[in-house]
């Protein structure tokens, strides 16, 4: 238990690490996803979200980055943009720690719900998220941002079938 | 091991949509000054008085001065200008004790 990672806020020095964790973690995907190109984690947006305090990092025993989760506001809920682990940390619990944070700050910034877009049938994606109490949104009748992410990821060559819009009310 | 400051912060949030704009806004304050939550909502009873709030934090600083400064602050400055109106707020900024304790 002492080697789950720990959550904490981000601070400025764990973000150059952040970029690598998401091409790590997207590589774990393999062919799941061939054909999709990764939106960048760009280190200046992440400097916002921690100035913020809607960026988690989960963090090994000597403190550093081994994955993270970035919100931000979108059509007045809290928008779930990035939560990576880095495959050697996986199966942990970081994931599942990073998510009950986010949830945990959203409730406590009066946010009415949190809201994600993921992959229906990868078992770490809407399967993990529906046991948090994440629930399947009609793709038809998303808020117009939330539609607009869902079309961008669809543009990068996500699997329309594939690809959907999940919410948890808080 | 010297004193450290805390803020004693008991909140009753009247608009919530307006109070999550101030829930962002203190995060860089909180970060510049070595905030850490001792309490953050949580469960409580008020044993004795009245004139409870629904919302209470402990928060802990470095050292008094910088609880102090962390309020005067004009990132925290513009915090509280973001939830004007929208929250009923009393807050103490104290000195910490690290002398002996009971037995």
């Amino acid at each position: 238990m002492s080697d789950a990672p720990r959550i904490r806020q981000a601070r400025p020095h764990d973000l150059p690490a952040l970029p690598g964790i998401k091409t790590a973690a997207a590589r774990a995907f393999g062919d799941l996803r061939s054909g999709v190109t990764p939106r960048r984690v760009s280190v200046e947006a992440m400097a916002i979200l921690a100035e913020e305090g809607t960026l988690w990092i989960a963090a090994d025993a000597e403190d550093a980055p081994v994955g993270f989760a970035a919100a931000t506001m979108l059509d007045g809920t809290l928008f779930i943009a990035d939560i990576h682990v880095s495959p050697a940390h996986q199966r942990q619990g970081a994931g599942r720690a990073l998510l009950r944070a986010v949830v945990d700050y959203g409730r406590w910034a009066f946010h009415p719900a949190v809201t994600l877009l993921t992959d229906r049938l990868v078992p770490w994606n809407a399967p993990f998220y529906a046991s948090e109490g994440f629930v399947m949104l009609d793709g038809a009748r998303l808020p117009p941002d939330l539609a607009a992410k869902l079309a961008g990821d669809i543009a990068r060559g996500h699997d329309p079938a594939r690809r959907c819009a999940m919410a948890k009310r808080l | 091991m010297s004193k450290k400051g805390y803020w004693i912060g008991r909140v009753e949030v009247t608009n919530p949509d307006a109070y999550k704009n101030y829930v962002a806004k203190n995060a860089a304050a909180f970060s510049k000054y070595g905030a850490r939550f001792l309490v953050r909502g949580g469960e409580f009873e008020m044993a004795e008085g009245g004139g409870a709030k629904s919302r209470n934090v402990v928060i802990e600083f470095p050292d008094y001065a910088s609880a102090m400064a962390c309020w005067k602050s004009p990132e925290y400055q513009d915090a509280i200008a973001a939830r004007k109106g929208a929250a009923l707020v009393d807050l103490m900024v104290i000195d910490g004790y690290d002398g002996p304790q009971p037995a």
